[in-house]
């Protein structure tokens, strides 16, 4: 498909996506490109298609936000913690990873 | 050109006048020019490929056949003028005609009489004449022309101003010669005005220009689209043009909005905001109306995107991302047993049942343990001198009939699922240690007898440096290995030497130099500091002198340890139970002696708060605490029947430390209770432990077992830490009472120690 060999980061980086995907109270997972298009996703097809669009509207916001404040600085993790979930969004400068995370039950 | 515009002209007017058949002759010469006249045409005004030379409003051809005898005469060339500002009423043809009648002589038709009755006829022939002469003129211009290009640019341009009449009034002075002549001019002149209303001589005429013909020519532009774009400059947006990283492109959307289209403009609009991916956030937050619009054309465009991109996805430029995003998802998880671990209060929602219990107590936390250390025995355990939430593990067995290629991990506290790092080994390995000086260098020795050097700041399973090649390798399993800092002996020392102790009888000093910069030119130099271990006879306290020991064996050390006080002495633990207190300085013979344990000597410690202090355990199932100027052991510990394979001092607390049985975790504390732990984990399930750590930083205890996991447990409840000269009374009391029954019972005590089946107490 694409490259013949991947290399050794992307293999970790694979695995890693696995981990996350297995790991606890996790029961969602998406990677969302910068123009649009997801990547990845384990939801279905219209709550991603929802979920990326407002997500990446907030992170927008968030990102500009911080750079307003301090230009050297930059947003690199985000989390909103709502009564059923917890949103888990890590925005990069081509991609922006999202994970849903059931809260904890103490 | 201009002339011939003119001339044109006049012929127009001339036609309009009306035709009149008949014409006057012509020269000879001019006769042939109408008649080749009407071969020709006018120049065309050829514009954008089409004709628009202005047509004519008579056809010229009538008129020219009247034309054609008219006389000429030499005067014609004032006519033209006055005919050019002739209207098309007879009235003005009749003016001029009294003018032409001064002016021509020999006209065919007599012009003087007939003023009123024949206008349109003597004003026709006038006009001929003149138009004649002019269109001889034309044709004269217009041969001299058509040898030219057929094609002309004719120039419209403003004539100067012609004055057709001008009498200029002039002024004469009260006393000139003739001053009454003028004068009386004057007053006939005045005489001639008042009678100039209603007389015959003078008659009113009217003077029109002629109003041309106009043609209306439309033109239409094409539609001018125009669009209004808005930026928004944020002062990240400042900040980063100014550095010359300005991502805003809007050459894109500018072009999009060339094709204006209503279903089309939605995704442009998708597009330009894609693009607007690299334009910085602030531009895209005057666009956002448009996210609305973005769902619809983007599920159409995603199916189509969707197919390249899973070949163009890149894995590794999220990898950043994705490695926040496991560690936050840990924290989320174990946030409780974080904090814990941390030594914080942790956020319960209820209240947690308290058991009023005054005493210490271990409480398991989480374990470090993920598939690729299942059923991996933990044989080493490291700390990371500069990040102490960092630890390293070895995986190896024990035995010799076990051989599995080894394992060595780097946990951290902030993901214990998965180790950050992870090296697989040739052999099993049985010691990890952690250098001081360069704290990404982990040394690791193996079951083989290699020393492998890995740089932890990378995942590669490739030893950054070993010792597979270098001659003095160890040939028996390493079991033991130290960083020591060291006077640097040369510039390019790295101050640093690595110590190993291994079964084949040698305690080795490695040195490594040439930098660690250089990965592939770096040897491992072994600085001669060859230690033979000599076997000592048991029962003799008395040093053997060396003239009797010239052959001896070497017997296998099995562990060692560097006074903290003191780095040139060191202790060494051997396969037949003596500890050798040994000197860096000399490497033949053995400072002292320590022989009281019956079985190989598994760990010794020295106490990092007491001086000259130190432990060991060994397979007969005890611990002894020792101090270097006696020869006994003053506190022995038992308290299972199990080897003891892992002992460990509490950071803190001087009279605290753990050991690890093969069955349980047991914590001492020696000012409370020297018979028994005060605390004491079993197994629960089928495994053993063995090995121990206490944790730099938390008040932890990590436990490795036999199936790979590294259990961590809190210690609760810790009564305060005790001092040094805490222990050292400690000491002194028991070695006073160990002292007065003298000899015999010491003996006896230690005769009786294997037999003691001292009652394992537990505190749970």
């Amino acid at each position: 498909m694409s490259t013949t060999v991947p290399s050794t980061q992307q293999i970790e980086v694979e695995e890693t996506i696995k981990r996350i995907q297995t790991h606890k109270g996790v029961h969602g997972f998406v990677i969302v490109s910068n123009d649009g298009s997801f990547v990845r996703s384990t939801i279905d097809n219209s709550t991603t298609m929802s979920l990326t669009g407002l997500i990446r509207t907030l992170s927008d916001k968030a990102k500009s936000c911080v750079r307003d404040l301090d230009p050297q600085n930059d947003l690199t993790f985000f989390r909103i913690r709502t009564k059923k979930q917890e949103i888990l969004v890590a925005p990069d400068k081509d991609y922006l990873t999202i994970v849903l995370q059931a809260n904890e039950q103490h | 050109m201009t002339s011939t515009l003119r001339s044109a002209a006049s012929v127009r007017t001339g036609i309009s006048a009306g035709g009149r058949s008949g014409g006057q002759a012509s020269g000879v010469t001019r006769k042939t020019a109408p008649t080749n006249r009407s071969a020709r045409g006018l120049p065309k005004l050829i514009e954008n490929d089409q004709d628009v030379t202005p047509k004519r409003l008579v056809d010229p051809e009538q008129y020219y056949n009247k034309v054609k005898d008219s006389v000429l005469s030499n005067d014609a060339s004032s006519t033209p003028s006055e005919t050019t500002y002739s209207t098309a009423q007879p009235q003005v043809f009749s003016a001029t005609k009294s003018l032409m009648g001064h002016s021509h002589g020999g006209v065919a038709n007599s012009h003087g009489t007939d003023a009123e009755s024949f206008p349109s006829d003597h004003d026709a022939d006038q006009l001929a004449q003149s138009v004649a002469t002019h269109v001889i003129e034309d044709d004269e211009s217009l041969m001299s022309m058509d040898g030219e290009t057929p094609q002309s640019l004719l120039t419209l341009s403003e004539t100067d101003t012609i004055f057709v009449l001008s009498i200029d009034s002039c002024i004469v002075a009260n006393d000139a010669t003739d001053l009454e002549g003028i004068k009386k001019q004057n007053e006939r002149y005045v005489e001639l005005c008042k009678s100039r209303q209603g007389s015959d001589v003078f008659s009113d005429r009217g003077m029109n220009t002629f109003n041309n013909t106009v043609k209306n020519k439309e033109v239409q532009c094409e539609r001018i689209q125009s669009q209004s774009r808005e930026v928004y400059a944020s002062v990240a947006d400042m900040y980063d043009s100014e550095r010359g990283e300005s991502k805003i492109i809007l050459g894109k959307s500018t072009h999009d909005t060339q094709t204006i289209d209503e279903p089309l403009s939605r995704t442009d609009m998708t597009r330009s905001v894609g693009s607007g991916v690299d334009k910085s956030h602030g531009t895209r937050l005057s666009e956002q109306s448009i996210d609305e619009t973005m769902r619809k054309p983007t599920i159409a465009k995603s199916t189509n995107e969707q197919v390249e991109d899973p070949q163009s996805f890149d894995s590794s430029k999220i990898a950043t991302s994705v490695f926040i995003m496991e560690r936050i998802l840990n924290s989320n998880t174990n946030q409780v047993k974080q904090a814990i671990y941390r030594g914080l209060t942790p956020l319960t929602d209820r209240e947690e049942k308290t058991v009023a219990y005054s005493g210490l107590t271990l409480d398991k936390l989480f374990a470090y343990s993920a598939e690729i250390t299942n059923n991996k025995n933990v044989s080493a355990l490291s700390w990371n001198h500069q990040n102490s939430d960092l630890l390293a593990v070895g995986y190896g067995p024990f035995e010799y009939n076990d051989q599995r290629s080894g394992l060595v991990c780097c946990w951290c506290l902030k993901n214990q699922d998965f180790p950050e790092r992870f090296y697989h080994t040739p052999s099993a390995v049985t010691t990890v240690a952690f250098s001081v000086k360069f704290p990404s260098l982990l040394a690791v020795g193996l079951f083989d007898g290699t020393v492998n050097v890995y740089n932890v700041q990378n995942n590669i399973d490739k030893a950054l440096l070993d010792t597979e090649e270098v001659p003095g390798k160890h040939t028996a399993p390493v079991w033991q290995l130290y960083w020591l800092a060291v006077e640097k002996s040369r510039d390019d020392d790295t101050g640093e030497v690595l110590m190993s102790v291994s079964t084949d009888g040698r305690v080795t000093q490695w040195l490594l130099r040439k930098g660690f910069e250089s990965s592939d030119s770096m040897k491992l130099k072994r600085i001669l500091s060859k230690q033979t271990i000599q076997r000592r006879d048991n029962s003799k306290e008395v040093k053997i002198p060396k003239s009797e020991n010239l052959l001896y064996r070497q017997s296998g050390g099995l562990c060692f340890d560097v006074c903290p006080d003191d780095s040139t002495i060191y202790l060494c633990g051997t396969e037949e139970g003596l500890i050798h207190r040994c000197s860096l300085a000399n490497n033949e013979q053995y400072l002292d002696t320590y022989a009281r344990h019956s079985g190989p000597i598994y760990r010794l410690a020295w106490s990092p708060l007491a001086k000259d202090v130190f432990l060991s355990s060994s397979a007969d199932w005890t611990v002894s605490l020792w101090t270097t100027d006696r020869y006994e052991p003053c506190i022995t510990f038992t308290s299972r029947k199990k080897p003891v394979f892992d002992i460990c001092w509490s950071p803190k607390s001087a009279t605290m430390f753990c050991c690890a049985n093969e069955e349980a975790v047991e914590v001492w504390d020696i000012s409370r209770n020297t018979l028994e732990p005060i605390d004491v984990i079993l197994t629960t399930h089928p495994y053993i432990f063995t090995s121990i750590t206490y944790a730099p930083n938390s008040e932890c205890v990590l436990a490795g077992t036999n199936v790979g996991s590294v259990v961590v447990y809190n210690l609760k409840n810790l009564p305060a830490p005790t001092k040094a000269d805490e222990l050292m009374e400690i000491i002194k009391q028991q070695t006073h009472q160990a002292l007065i029954p003298e000899d015999p019972t010491v003996k006896a005590a230690a005769a009786m120690k294997p037999k003691e089946n001292v009652p394992i107490s537990n505190n749970k």
